[in-house]
This record gives structure tokens, C-alpha cells and sequence, in this order.
């Protein structure tokens, strides 16, 4: 009888399928759709071939089958389809391990009538347990990533049972018209895996077509692919970039970029594109953060693989133009808004914790070979690909105590965001106010120029090299596209989730969630980092963000469980020893952190002496002598990697030591109570605060075995780190200066993690206890900790963590506009805390350093360890101080120093507005200043005051044609005071010329017949050179400044003639860094693994597979394709 | 070596003891858990005993004022001295002369700069623009004490000289004299921000002049108060009074405070630093004088005359004025070489002055000399004016500002050299040192110049030791060096009486002690 259904041909891709596959036919024997007829294409080794013809006509005997020479993957597969068959109202594609219930492509067909759809997709559920959904459609956000509409096994409830719109139909199983299927020219053939379905539903929706799921159409679906059970011939994707094997990730992110670019048009893609390099370089960054390399690999070779491909790019695009009938902003509309991979790394993060968020719990379905729902940033690759093996499962705490429900670590973690967001925000939307070591950032380019040009305007100008820091703050900057002042925030705020992430990695190893979740919570509740934040200390961020990771490098080196690791012989493939790699890997951590914290060098190195020492009565000696064998190590790398600075602080003699930090006056040490409390700033100046070094002595007195030893070992690292604090502040070891929030850093990390110690202990120890002073104990230690907690969540209310809101820049935002008069230098005087930017030191606690033309930015942040000729200026102030001098700024005015600012506060003291931490200095300062005649106060407020020498020479200047002072300062160390009156310069009559930035290199100008005269060190690498190539011969000025006789007025440039050495110092710095990254980052010797004594060829089953012995072994089972 | 606390993998029943501890849920105890404890609470306890025990060195204090005068050191790099007040012309003064004294060894090149207030020309006071001033090059000779006159090449007027050297080292003061008689004042080494002078009058035959330098290379800007019995005058010209940058300004005070026995006057820079003197002539009947002093730095709580001498017939009167605006009693302390004095208690209203006539108090003899010290609990400003007796020789009339700080080093100039005395007849006729602490003060009194020695001695705590003409007598600078705090006066003549003519020494670097 005829009928009028629409036919309708099944599609069956099939690849050497196992003893499911006659189910699968069977599915479809059983459809109650009439017009159907099946087409299996035999994708599998030819050598089966006939065996699949058998099987395929025990079951369907009216179907057809074809044979393919070569596998070019199910899309590609798929489009053979287009010339084989004729008249064909529909195409249902399927895989070959899915079973369609008897009605589904009645369904199917049926809505896609009804709803005029393109492409219609069942539900698919899965293959072992109906019950579970895998897929009832799925989006896509803006950068072609796909989402799931449903959760990882989510229960059918019927929830989603209606018929919707949706942008991708999952591969699988799948209805497309067959005219829209010929008019787009079907599948895209260079897409193999993991991306076609989101291809063709993208083109199909350009063009016009609806895409709708049918929910009561079920499906069952294996997952061979996604699952790991199958493996993708190596000879469908080749290997990647640098021999490696290309992973289904990689598949993913290369299909689903080139989908994008394929699918936008111009426009779109114009707007998008910034955001998508911006969104995939933070994942980038994440992800190496995470020790993730695959993921990081499969970035950059998505990039790299499109890149590579964008002729075929520009042709798929040319055809998507041809059929466009739906613009772009219509095509939105169907998406999801925001990134669906971001969201999905923070659910993780907040549902799963730091740990979970890494690697993707819950294994993706791939649908069948098409796209995949999106894992989160930190996600690892552990979907089993072409022969790749994933990392090994992720370590399962054995023990069932300390889990923490989801909920709850949701709930936790959103008050722990709220808490600090909302005690941020004052600083999240506005500018972040200059104080101490808050200082703005320059451009971009002067961060790099910094670092590399050789020479830089500190002090009264250096060539010494300067800190890897400003490299790296110019790599973030880059990555931010250029964006200083976000970076500048993502530096500082990110150290806050960076430190307590560390911590909670560390305390994960006691095998208890909630311990690791309660160190994590405690370690940001200690006013430590608010206080630091409070007084514009980077340095000891920087500290607070990096010892927890410091700590674990060390911890693990003990190889004292829980942290011992199995992993002390090389592995097969490794490029590295284990050992070597380990101390790689922290020398790179430190090096990263002395470049920003110089005094960071002492928490590595004390901290493994600390944990070392406390390890012997419980360790025997190999743990400690690993522990400081490995901050030993690391140590020196990082000075290899910081090789050109050390070598210029260590050149500087004894100044080197300025580089760690300046003297602080003692008076204004915090006490041996302030440090116990983490407390030395405003946050935290409450007896409550005692609550977390008290509650720390829990496992002390509770835990036994592992955790009472590590107990020791923290509370050692506390005692440790408290003492050296203490010690230091009070001045007692002479010219070392660590400031304490620095030296404070390990002993939170320590006191943080004993508290979770304490969790774990009342856990673990006092199960089997009855009820006592243990019990009370923990109850005691749990409530101190709650009320240590409310001084730090109190002190977020006023939402800046007590950082003023009127800084210093904006009372002194005038200097800037006096360079006109010609350029100048600020002498500042203060304390180093005060002072923020590099400082020396002046003696009594008092410190000094120098900015040109205004206040300073971040190129000041780190002076050279020697302040070279500037030292002079220290010197003439001590002399004023003493009463030798009343003429000061006479002394000063060589250097071009036309302000001295003598800072007492963070800040500037507003009453009622904000009473910034003072900072005090010598009391004989002022006065010897006030008397001082050449310098005038010009501004005095309760907090600074700033006085002008009124003697001041421009930095450089052009002294007329026979003017004695400028000869005599030919010879002379420091200007005749007879020679001028106060309120005179030093030279009459000279001028400001060579007009220009600082910081730069050359300065050119119209100069007149004289004397010019440079206040640039060092003297002997600034020439003058006349428009017509004639170099002025050279003097000596005030001892080390530099004058130049112009006998012809007219064009000149004062230009910097930079040392060779400086560039090839940063070529090797940069070229050292690029080494070690590709070392460590490079996991394998060659792409391809080592034979197995029982290998398959190359194409080895991957490591989760091998896991998976019983399918392996199943007679009959899947092999890898050739 | 094992884990202290781990469980023992023993397959046997276990100990009574250990099964009895479990019974009761007792764990086992972790060997060493105690010696841990005990451990971590020594350590805590004994940082925490030692931070409150040790405490931190405090910061470096500002150093006492010290009058303004205080010496700079040798080896400095530049150091100045400011002599303001003296002139020629104004209130019968006919001569000013400078005398640079180095106490260095080497020879120290200067430059004095010198210029006459605008307005005073022809001895009347006022100010306006800067009149032309005179340089002069010199240098002072290591040990030795050159005699400049500031006033050649300037006309009459109230005078300003400002030395810059290039080195330290000079100690400088200056004598005026004039009809009435002579006096002479440290010139000061330093500027301030305030200044304050007490025994002023402006009664008839008295005249009252201030003179204000400014050696900065700023306009400064002052506020003149008078405190009077009366209570506080604060004429408005005076009120943001302008002094040009290396200017001089000199005010008539009797243009607005007139009639008045007690003055006290305070000047305060709102702007800029200064230098302040004052010159009284003093006349009544038949006898008078003149009294040049430097004004002092700030107001303090303790005052300090290192001698005092009552003479019968004759008036020894100490001013005291209180800026503050709280009432204040000040004690006077006085030190005898062979007494006991009780100390007296003088209540001075607030932002007022009061004299006490310290000769008609019974309890001190006459003719003996005493160290004086006023204490008060609020900063005050204290002066000592001495009349002398009927019938002596000129000036008959006195005053001089005590010392406020102590020192173990001083330089005490004489009114004039060899050659160039400051007056007629000048010399020193005493030098007393008082020591002011509860420990005796050993002494060595030397020539400046030479370093020889004139006397070694040690005085009493509270006491005083007096050196008379015989030791001290001449045209010689002395330097006093003491092994512990002392004030140091010297005693000039010819006049009429002993304080009538005094100078407090000058600080040496180093050694200057708290009030």
C-alpha cells in the first residue's frame, strides 16, 4: 500500500562495532515508521568487512551496506550519503551504539512537520540506565562553546519533556532534512570529531533552519567514543604540533574555534574576537596555574591548528555567507549569554571546591563523536582520546570522614565571596588609591622598557638589570590587553583566592573535605592579608598568595605521609627526573616571587629549614635533609632565572642587602602579641583575633600519628617564622630588614592549616573517645576560631579593607605640571612603609628615595640595591640632621632635586574621614628641615609636608657661556655655598633644555652656546650629540654628574649609550625562562609512547582504558582503528 | 625512625593496661606530646616576657632648641649666624660690633650680608621695601675671634647681619652701645618658627624695639601678640606681617602697646622662619640702660640663670609671662654654695606676665651669688632684669633671657677682642656654672683659642661655682666642658652692678641636654 510519509533513510556509521551493534539494528528493525530504509557505512578495517555485512544482514536483511576504503571520521563519513541516495525526504544519522525506541523516528519525523524544523534531535539517555539523561539538546555561548541543558546524571523526571528550540542536536542520533543537509554540503569534511553537529546546526540556523529536540523520542546512547572505550584512529587527526597525539580536548577546542570563525560573519566576528583571546588567555593562565598542560596544550593548538588553517577557513566562510538568510544578532539570540565554560568552572569550583574544579568531575559526553558539553577551565583532559593516556584517576580521600555536602561548600564559599567582595568593592569599581606599594602602573611598554632598556631613572639613575618582576607584570598587562590598571588589580585582589586555593590544596592530603575547606575559610579570615592591603604592601600579598604553594613543593619533598608521593623513579616518558623536576618547578615559584618579593628568597629557604628541622624527631633525617636539599635547589634556580638582577644586587656590595627591605624604626615594631594575632596593621587590633593561634594548639593537644607530627611540624614553621618576625622588626640583626607581614606569611600558612589539622584530628582521634576535655577542646577551639573570624568580616563593612581614599598622588598632583619649569627630582623621606616604592636607608629607621617630575609610579617600585651617587643625597640630609648643614637644598640641587616630601602617614591624615596608619620619623628631621634656608614649605598637611629648594638646578640645564659656578663645578664635589645666596641656583642664569620623559633614553632640544649640564648617572653612558654628529666632550660634574661644553647653539641630543651586555643579560633572562617553561610544560620526549610488552601498535589504549581490562579483553570488542 | 603515635600493628590481645584505657575512652598517649607542649609554651611565654621587658629604642628626638645659638659643628658644611637688633642710630645706640670666634682648627671662609630695616634710617622704625645691602668676604682665623662693625657702608638704622660660612664652627655675638650704656647677646645660629622675649616695657623713658629677620629664601609671614598684665594686645598691623626673603623689619612696639611696665612679646611665623631681637632702652631718673636680646625659640617649662647676684639698694627682678591660656605657678628654685633655699611659688595668670622682685625676697642674701631655676608646669618665657645701685658706674640697668636647655659644652664669647672691645673697658668680670642635676658636674674651663686652661673644678648638684676676674678676666672667648648637663653665664663689665651685663654661653654641638 502506498503511503504518504516522507522517506526517510537511517544513516548508520559504523567503525568496528561490538555486540551492541545488532541491538542497534534490531532498534531499528523495530520502528513503527513505515518509509525507512537503513544504509550502514562500514567505516572499520576492511579486513571485517564481510563480518559486518553478516551481522548487519542477520538482523536488517533490507539494509544496505557500503564499504569505505578509509575512515575520514562520522561527519565526513556521513556525506557520502549525498551520492548514494536519491529521493530521500530525511536523513536520520546514527552512530553504531544507539538504540532508538520503536517510535522514535515516527517522532522525530513527525515534529519536524509539525515545527517546520531543519534538524530534530531525540532525547538521548543512557545505553546501561534509561533513568539518566545525557542530552535533551544543547546551547552554545558566543564563543562557540557547547553547554548542556541538562546536568551531569540528571534523573528524567520528565522535566524536559517538551518540545524546544535548541542550537545544537547532539550527534548520535539525529534528523536532517535532506534537502537542507545537500544545500549546506552536509557535514564539514575537515571536522573528523567533536564539533560537526555544532557545525551543521550553526550553518543550519545561518541558513535558516529550525533545530529542535523531541523529547518523546528517547534514545539510548553508549557514549563508546566519549566514554574512552573507543579509541579515534590516529590516522583520522595525525599527530599534533610537535609529534604529540591530539587529544578529543584538543579536538573540541580546535573544531569549536574554527566553527566560530567559520559561522560569524565579519562584523561579529570583529567584535568577538578580543574577547574570546581574552576569555581562552585567562583559561590559558589558569590552566598552567593548575598544572593542567593538556588543557594549556589544546589551547594553544586550537589557535595554532586554525591559524594554520585559514584559507580553508575563508572558503567555509564565503560558502556560510552564500546561504545566510539569519543575521548574526538573530542568531544570538538563541545563545547563551556570558561564557558557558566560565560558568562552568565556577559551579564546579563552588559546588566541588579548589580541587574539583581542576579536572572535570563528572566525564563529558561527546556525544557520540560531536560536540561536547563543556568541562570548566581547570578541567583536565581525561576523556581518553587518540591513544592519549589521561593523568590517572584523581586521588579519592580512602577515608569517609570530613566530606562536605555540596550545599554546604556552596553556602560556605558564597559567604566567603560575598564577605570579600563585599569588603572589596570600594576597590573593585574605583581606582585603587596610591599608597605604599600601590603605586599606578606605567603603560605598558615603560613596564617592558623597564625591564629591558637598560637603564632606568631610580634613584639618580642605574644600569643595574633590572627585577624580572616588571616582565611579568608586562606579560599580565599583555594578556590584559594592555589594561595596567586591571592588571594592577588582578595582581593584587587575585592573591587572596590564590592563597586560600594553596591552602586548601595543602590540607586535601589529610583525606578530610572539610578540614581542607575550614584551613582554606581560616587562612582568609586571618586579618594578615587585609592589613596588608590596608597598608599597600604588594610584597607581602605576593608572600601571602605564594607560601602555600611553596609549602607543598616542601611538603611533598618530606615524602612523609600524607604528602609522600610515589613517584621517585623516573617515568617512562619523562623528560625529567622527579626530583629535578620538583625543584624546577619551585625554583620557577620563587623565582616569581623574589622577582616581586625579594625577601620571599628567606620564606622558601627558611621554610624548608623550618620544616627540615621539625621533621627530624618524626621523620628521621632523609625527610628533613629532601625538605632543605629542595629550598636549597630551588633557590638556586631561581637565581639562575634571575640571574642579570642578582648579579647587580650582589655588585652592590654592601647595599645588597637594601634589596630585602630598608630599617624600619624600631618603636614602631609590632609586638610579639600583634604578630601571634596577625595583626600588625589596622585589621585585626582586637583581642578576638588571639582565637586562631589559640585554637591551633588543638591538634597539638588532640592528634595522634601523622597529625600530631605535622602538628609539630606546622607549629614549628609558626614558631619558626613568628620569632624571625619579631626579631627582625625589634632591629636585632642588624642591617637584614624582612618586614614581618612578609616573615608572617608561612606562619599564617601554618597556623591555617593546624586549625584544619585540629578538623581532622577531632575526626580522625576522638572517635573512639567518650566524652571529654577533648571534646571541649574541639568545641572551644571551633568557637575561638568563629569569634578570631568577626574582626576580619567586621572590617569589610566599610568596603575598602581600611585603604584610604585620599592618597598622597592627588594631594601632590600639581608636581607634575612644574616639569614644565624644567625636569626634576622629589627627595622623599619617610619611613620604608611609608615610602612604598624602593628605598635606602638613611639611618634611625629614616629612608629615602627619589621620583622625577611628580610622584612615582611602578617603575619605581624596585630600586637598584645600591642608590649609587643618590647616596650622596641621604648623606647631606644626615647632615642637615646633625646641625652641619643650613644649606641643604645647595646640597641637593645637583641631583636636580627641586622637592623634598617627608611622609608620617600612610596616607593623609582627614579627621573623620581616615586616620591612615602613621608612620613617624626621627624627631630631629623636621626641625633640621625647617631651618634648612634654601628649602620652603610648601605644603604641610597633617602627613606630609613638602618643602621646595628654592637653590634647584633642572636635571638638565645649560649654564651660560662663562659662568664661574658652572666651571667650578668641574672639580668640585658639591656647590660653593658662598658662591650663591639662598633662594639663588646653585648655577645663576641656568635653564632647563633637553626636555623630555623619564625613564627615557635620549633627550633632544635646541640647546644654547654653555654648559649643559646632566644629573643622570651614570655619567660616562650619556653623550651629547650635536644634529650634525658632533660629539661635546665630556666633564665631570659636582663629582658624578656629567657637563658638556656647547660651543655651537643648536640642535643636541643627550642620548644613553647602554652597555651590550645589558640586552644580551635580557635575551638570556627571557630565553632561560622560555627554556624551563618548555621543560617543564613539555611532558613526553616524543609523541609517540613506549611500546608495551603487550602493545597494540602505537595507537595504545590509553591508560584509563588499560584500567578497563574487562572490555579490553571482551571477545569481540572494539579495536583501535589502524 | 617510626611515628611517635602510631598504632602498633600487634595481632595479640592487648596490654590490661592499654584495654583498660580503652574501656574508658581514653586514647593512648602520644609519646612526646608533652615535651612538644611545653616546647611551643616556652617559647611563646619567653618571647612574650621578653618583648614587654626590652623595649624598643624609641625614635630620635628633636634636639632642645637650645636658645637658637647653639654652635654648629666643626666639620660642617655651611653654618650661619643671624644678628639682628643692634644698629646705629635707633634709641641712642652708637655703635654695633660682631665678634666671629672659631672654635675650629681650621679657618673658616664667610660672607656676612648686612642691611638696615627700611624705615629706621635716621632711628625711627617702620618697614617697607629692602634697602641696599653691603657684603663683605671674610674669614675667621682657626682659634681666633675677629671684630666686624656691620653697620660701615650702611646708613643708621636698626640693623640685620647675616653670616654665611663654609664650615661650622663660629660662635658670633654682638655688643651695642649707646648713651645709656652697653650690652651684648648671642647671635643666633638658627631660625624659627616662633619667638618669644618677656621683661619688655614701653613705660616712659622706656623704648621697646623688635626687629624681625628673615634669612630664608621665602617670604615669611608673622603674627606679633604682646601679653601685658592687662592681658593679650594683638595689634592688627601685626597681624600677617610680611618679611621679604633675606629682609629685615623692625617695629616700634610702643606705636601700639603703650605705657606698659611688663611686656612680654610673642612672634609667630605663620609662614617661613625667622630671626628675632629686641632692644630696650631703659631709663628712669637719672641712671638707665640698654638691653639687646636674641628672642627665644619657643616658650619652655624650665628656665635656667646660672647666676644671680642681689646687691643692696639694688633690684633684681625675674618677668614671667605665660602664653598659655590656662593660670600656671612657677616655681623658683634657687641654688646657693653654702645654703638651702625653700623655693618659691609665683602664680602667673593665664596669657599674662607677672614680675618678681627676687631682691626683696628675705630668704636671699645679698651679695652672694645664686643659680636660679623657674620651673612651671606649661611653657612660660622668663627674663631677669637687674637695676643696679645708686652711684655706680654706667649702664645701671640690665636684662638678659635665660637658658632654657643644658649642655656639657659651651663657648662663652667675651664683648670684644684685643684691640676691639664692644665698649670702653670691656671684659669679662665672671663666669659662673651651675649645675642643675643631682650629680656633681666636673668642670674644665679652657681658652677657646689656645685650649688652655683657666680652671678645673667641680660644682655641687644645684649649686653654682663662680669664676671672678682673676681667672677669667680680659677679652678672652672660654670654652666650658663639663662631664655632665650645665648652664653657663658670663658676667661682663664695666656696669653698674654684676647681671646687669650677661650673656648665657653658647651650645656646642653634641652635647646639648633637655630642658
Amino acid at each position: 500500500m502506498e503511503t504518504l510519509a516522507p522517506p526517510v533513510v537511517a544513516v548508520v556509521v559504523a567503525h568496528d562495532p561490538g555486540p551492541w551493534f545488532e541491538e542497534t539494528l534490531a532498534s531499528l528493525r523495530s520502528q513503527d515508521y513505515g518509509e525507512m530504509s537503513v544504509l550502514v557505512l562500514d567505516a572499520g578495517d576492511p579486513v571485517d568487512a564481510d563480518e559486518l555485512t553478516g551481522r548487519v544482514a542477520a538482523v536488517l536483511p533490507a539494509a544496505f551496506v557500503r564499504h569505505l576504503d578509509v575512515n575520514r571520521g562520522f561527519g565526513p563519513t556521513c556525506d557520502e550519503v549525498t551520492s548514494m541516495v536519491e529521493g530521500a525526504a530525511y536523513y536520520l544519522f546514527c552512530h553504531d551504539d544507539v538504540a532508538l525506541e520503536p517510535d522514535a523516528v515516527h517522532l522525530l519525523v513527525e515534529e519536524a512537520f509539525r515545527s517546520n524544523a531543519g534538524v530534530v534531535a531525540p532525547k538521548v539517555v543512557s545505553w546501561d540506565d534509561p533513568a539518566r539523561l545525557l542530552h535533551v539538546g544543547m546551547t552554545v555561548d558566543r564563543s562557540g562553546s557547547v553547554g548542556e541543558r541538562v546536568h551531569p546524571g540528571e534523573i528524567d523526571h520528565g522535566q524536559h519533556d517538551a518540545v524546544r528550540d535548541i542550537f545544537v542536536a547532539p550527534g548520535g542520533c539525529t534528523l536532517v532534512r535532506a534537502d537542507l543537509f545537500d544545500e549546506l554540503g552536509g557535514f564539514d569534511p575537515a571536522i573528523v570529531a567533536m564539533g560537526e553537529d555544532l557545525d551543521f546546526c550553526w550553518r543550519a540556523q545561518v541558513a535558516g533552519a529550525r533545530i529542535v529536540v523531541v523529547p518523546d523520542a528517547r534514545v539510548r546512547h553508549r557514549e563508546e567514543l566519549a566514554s574512552g572505550s573507543r579509541v579515534l584512529a590516529g590516522t583520522l587527526v595525525g599527530p599534533g604540533p610537535g609529534g604529540s597525539p591530539v587529544t578529543l580536548q584538543e579536538l573540541q577546542r580546535r573544531h569549536e574555534l574554527r566553527v566560530m570563525l567559520v559561522c560569524y560573519s565579519t562584523t561579529s566576528l570583529l567584535r568577538l574576537l578580543p574577547r574570546i583571546v581574552l576569555l581562552n588567555a585567562g583559561e590559558l593562565a589558569v590552566a598552567l596555574l593548575a598544572g593542567n598542560r593538556a588543557r594549556a596544550r589544546a589551547l594553544w593548538r586550537a589557535w595554532s591548528w586554525n591559524l594554520r588553517q585559514v584559507g580553508a577557513i575563508r572558503a567555509r566562510r564565503a560558502a556560510v555567507r552564500a546561504h545566510r538568510r539569519v543575521s548574526d544578532r538573530d542568531i544570538r539570540t538563541l545563545q547563551v549569554g556570558g561564557s558557558a565554560r566560565l560558568s562552568t568552572f565556577l559551579r564546579q569550583l563552588v559546588q566541588h571546591g579548589f580541587r574539583a574544579a581542576g579536572p572535570d568531575p563528572v566525564p563529558a559526553e561527546a556525544g557520540g563523536g560531536g560536540a561536547a558539553a563543556v568541562p570548566g577551565f581547570g578541567a583536565d583532559d581525561r576523556r581518553p582520546g587518540t591513544g592519549t593516556p589521561g593523568p590517572g584517576p584523581r586521588r579519592v580521600p580512602s577515608r569517609p570522614q570530613g566530606r562536605v555536602g555540596a550545599g554546604a561548600r556552596l553556602a560556605t564559599w558564597s559567604v566567603v565571596a560575598v564577605v570579600l567582595l563585599f569588603g572589596t568593592r570600594g576597590l573593585l569599581v574605583g581606582p585603587i588609591p596610591v599608597v605604599g606599594q600601590f603605586v599606578p602602573f606605567p603603560s605598558w611598554g615603560a613596564v617592558f622598557g623597564q625591564f629591558a632598556a637598560g637603564w632606568h631613572p631610580t634613584a639618580v639613575g642605574s644600569t643595574a638589570p633590572a627585577t624580572p618582576a616588571f616582565a611579568l607584570i608586562g606579560v599580565v598587562g599583555t594578556v590584559l590587553l594592555g589594561a595596567m590598571g586591571l592588571t594592577q588589580k588582578v595582581l593584587l585582589f587575585a592573591c587572596l583566592p590564590l592563597g586560600a586555593w594553596g591552602v586548601g590544596r595543602l590540607a586535601r592530603p589529610f583525606g578530610s573535605a572539610r578540614a581542607a575547606l575550614v584551613a582554606a575559610v581560616v587562612y582568609l579570615a586571618l586579618p594578615l592579608p587585609y592589613d596588608a592591603l590596608a597598608l599597600g604592601r604588594l610584597d607581602a600579598l605576593a608572600v601571602y598568595a605564594g607560601t602555600p604553594w611553596v609549602l607543598e613543593h616542601l611538603f611533598r619533598a618530606t615524602g612523609i605521609a600524607p604528602y609522600a608521593r610515589p613517584d621517585r623513579v623516573r617515568a617512562p616518558g619523562r623528560l625529567l627526573h622527579p626530583t629535578v623536576r620538583k625543584v624546577l618547578l619551585l625554583g620557577v615559584l620563587e623565582a616569581v616571587l623574589v622577582s616581586f618579593v625579594p625577601a620571599a628568597a628567606f620564606v622558601v629557604v627558611g621554610s624548608g629549614l623550618a620544616v627540615g628541622v621539625w621533621s627530624l624527631p618524626f621523620g628521621g633525617i632523609r625527610p628533613a635533609f629532601r625538605a632543605l636539599w629542595l629550598s636549597l635547589g630551588a633557590t638556586a634556580v631561581a637565581v639562575v632565572l634571575c640571574l642579570p638582577w642578582v648579579v647587580g644586587v650582589v655588585a652592590a656590595g654592601h647595599s645588597s642587602l637594601t634589596v630585602f627591605g630598608v630599617a624600619t624604626p624600631p618603636s614602631g615594631a609590632p609586638s610579639w602579641g600583634d604578630l601571634l594575632r596577625f595583626s600588625s596593621g589596622p585589621i585585626g587590633d582586637s583581642r578576638l583575633t588571639w582565637g586562631f593561634a589559640v585554637a591551633a594548639l588543638a591538634p597539638l593537644l588532640l592528634a595522634r600519628g601523622e597529625r600530631f607530627s605535622w602538628a609539630v611540624r606546622l607549629w614549628g614553621l609558626a614558631l619558626v617564622f613568628w620569632v624571625a618576625a619579631w626579631v627582625v622588626a625589634r632591629g636585632w640583626i642588624g642591617g637584614l630588614a624582612v618586614d614581618p607581614l612578609v616573615l608572617l606569611g608561612p606562619a599564617a600558612v601554618a597556623v591555617a592549616l593546624a586549625i584544619g589539622l585540629g578538623i581532622v584530628s577531632f575526626e580522625e582521634d576522638l572517635q573512639a573517645s567518650v566524652f571529654g576535655w577533648r571534646q571541649v577542646v574541639t568545641v572551644a577551639a571551633a568557637v575561638v576560631v568563629v569569634l578570631g573570624a568577626f574582626p576580619t568580616v567586621v572590617s569589610a563593612l566599610p568596603g575598602r579593607w581600611d585603604l584610604p581614599s585620599n592618597d598622597f598622588d592627588q594631594a601632590l598632583s600639581w608636581m607634575h605640571g612644574q616639569a614644565g619649569r624644567g625636569a626634576f627630582r622629589v627627595l622623599w623621606l619617610g619611613d620604608a612603609r611609608a615610602l612604598g616604592v624602593g628605598s635606602w636607608g638613611a639611618g634611625d629607621g629614616l629612608a629615602y628615595t627619589t621620583s622625577v617630575d611628580g610622584t612615582p609610579d611602578a617603575r619605581w617600585l624596585w630600586g637598584p640595591a645600591s642608590p649609587g651617587p643618590a647616596g650622596q643625597l641621604a648623606a647631606a640630609v644626615d647632615l642637615a640632621r646633625a646641625g652641619g648643614t643650613d644649606r641643604l637644598g645647595t646640597l641637593l640641587a645637583p641631583a636636580g632635586v627641586r622637592y623634598v616630601v617627608v611622609v608620617t602617614a600612610l596616607a593623609p591624615v582627614i579627621p573623620t574621614v581616615q586616620s591612615p596608619t602613621p608612620y613617624p620619623v626621627p624627631g630631629d628631621l623636621q626641625p633640621a628641615l625647617t631651618r634648612q634656608l634654601d628649602l620652603a614649605p610648601t605644603l604641610t598637611e597633617a602627613g606630609i609636608t613638602v618643602y621646595e629648594n628654592t637653590d634647584w638646578l633642572p636635571v638638565r640645564a645649560a649654564a651660560p657661556a662663562g659662568s664661574p659656578q658652572a666651571a667650578a663645578a668641574a672639580s668640585a664635589a658639591v656647590p660653593d655655598v658662598l658662591a650663591t645666596a639662598p633662594g639663588t641656583r646653585i648655577v645663576p642664569g641656568a635653564i632647563p633644555v633637553l626636555a623630555g620623559a623619564a625613564g627615557a633614553r635620549s633627550y633632544r632640544g635646541t640647546v644654547p652656546r654653555g654648559t649643559v649640564l646632566a644629573a643622570l648617572a651614570p655619567a660616562g653612558r650619556w653623550s651629547l650629540v650635536s644634529s650634525r654628529g658632533t660629539v661635546s666632550a665630556r666633564r665631570p660634574s659636582y663629582g658624578w654628574a656629567a657637563q658638556y661644553r656647547v660651543t655651537t647653539p643648536g640642535e643636541e641630543t643627550l642620548r644613553f649609550d647602554g652597555s651590550p651586555l645589558a640586552p644580551l643579560g635580557v635575551v638570556f633572562q627571557v630565553a632561560l625562562w622560555l627554556l624551563l617553561a618548555a621543560v617543564l610544560l613539555g611532558r613526553r620526549r616524543s609523541h609517540r609512547p613506549d611500546p608495551e610488552p603487550s602493545g597494540t601498535g602505537p595507537d595504545r589504549p590509553s591508560g584509563r582504558r588499560r584500567r578497563s581490562g574487562a572490555a579490553a579483553r571482551r571477545p569481540g570488542g572494539e579495536r583501535t582503528a589502524p | 625512625m617510626s611515628d611517635a603515635g602510631a598504632e602498633p600493628a600487634t595481632s595479640g590481645p592487648p596490654p590490661r593496661s592499654r584495654q583498660s584505657r580503652r574501656r574508658s575512652g581514653q586514647p593512648r598517649p602520644t609519646r612526646g606530646r608533652l615535651a612538644v607542649v611545653a616546647v611551643v609554651a616556652l617559647v611563646l611565654v619567653a618571647a612574650a616576657v621578653t618583648d614587654r621587658t626590652v623595649g624598643a629604642p624609641a625614635l630620635p628626638t628633636p634636639p632642645p632648641l637650645a636658645d637658637g645659638v647653639p654652635v654648629a659643628p666643626v666639620g660642617s658644611f655651611s653654618s650661619s649666624a643671624f644678628c639682628v637688633g643692634g644698629g646705629v642710630g635707633p634709641d641712642g645706640v652708637t655703635a654695633t660690633t660682631i665678634y666671629l670666634t672659631n672654635t675650629g682648627p681650621r679657618a673658616v671662609p664667610g660672607l656676612m650680608v648686612a642691611e638696615v630695616a627700611p624705615g629706621t634710617e635716621g632711628g625711627q622704625t617702620g618697614s617697607g621695601t629692602p634697602s641696599p645691602d653691603t657684603h663683605l668676604d671674610l674669614t675667621v682665623p682657626a682659634g681666633a675671634t675677629v671684630a666686624v662693625d656691620p653697620a660701615r657702608g650702611l646708613p643708621a638704622g636698626i640693623l640685620a647681619a647675616t653670616f654665611a660660612f663654609a664650615g661650622g664652627g663660629i660662635a658670633v655675638n654682638q655688643v651695642v652701645t649707646g648713651a645709656d650704656g652697653w650690652s651684648t647677646a648671642p647671635c643666633a645660629s638658627q631660625t624659627s618658627t616662633s619667638s618669644s622675649f618677656a621683661g619688655g616695657a614701653t613705660a616712659a623713658g622706656d623704648a621697646l624695639t623688635l626687629a624681625l629677620l628673615n634669612p630664608g629664601s621665602t617670604q615669611a609671614v608673622v603674627n606679633i601678640s604682646f601679653l601685658t598684665p592687662a592681658g593679650v594686645i594683638a595689634p592688627s598691623p601685626y597681624q600677617g606681617l610680611a618679611v621679604p626673603a633675606g629682609g629685615i623689619v623692625s617695629e616700634n612696639v610702643a606705636d601700639y602697646v603703650q605705657r606698659q611696665p611688663e611686656i612680654a612679646t610673642l612672634v609667630t611665623a605663620e609662614s617661613g622662619t625667622v630671626v628675632a631681637g629686641q632692644l630696650q632702652r631703659w631709663s628712669t631718673g637719672g641712671s638707665g640702660g640698654i638691653a639687646l636680646r636674641l628672642g627665644a625659640p619657643a616658650p619652655s617649662t624650665v628656665w635656667r640663670f646660672a647666676q644671680t647676684t642681689a646687691e643692696a639698694h639694688g633690684t633684681v627682678t625675674f618677668h614671667l609671662a605665660n602664653p598659655g591660656t590656662t593660670p600656671v605657678t612657677a616655681t623658683l628654685a634657687f641654688g646657693l654654695p653654702a645654703a638651702t633655699v625653700v623655693p618659691l611659688q609665683v602664680a602667673v595668670p593665664a596669657q599674662s606676665v607677672v614680675t618678681f622682685d627676687a631682691s626683696a625676697a628675705h630668704r636671699l642674701p645679698l651679695g652672694t651669688p645664686y643659680a636660679t631655676t623657674v620651673t612651671a608646669p606649661a611653657p612660660i618665657v622668663v627674663a631677669r632684669s637687674v637695676q643696679a645701685p645708686p652711684g655706680g658706674p654706667s649702664p645701671a640697668w640690665g636684662a638678659s633671657a635665660g637658658t632654657a636647655s643644658t649642655a656639657t659644652g659651651w663657648v662663652v664669647p667675651a664683648p670684644g677682642v684685643a684691640g676691639a672691645p664692644g665698649t670702653a673697658g670691656a671684659m669679662v668680670e665672671s663666669l659662673a656654672v651651675a649645675d642643675p642635676e643631682a650629680v656633681p658636674a666636673r668642670v674644665t674651663v679652657t681658652v677657646a683659642a689656645t685650649g688652655a686652661p683657666v680652671a678645673a673644678f667641680t660644682v655641687a648638684p644645684g649649686s653654682l661655682v663662680v669664676l671672678g676676674a682673676r681667672l677669667v678676666g680680659g677679652l678672652r672667648a672660654l670654652e666650658v666642658r663639663a662631664d655632665g648637663p650645665v648652664v653657663v653665664e658670663e658676667d661682663a663689665g664695666p656696669a653698674g652692678a654684676p647681671g646687669v651685663v650677661s650673656s648665657t654661653g653658647m651650645p656646642l654641638p653634641g652635647r646639648l641636654g633637655s630642658g
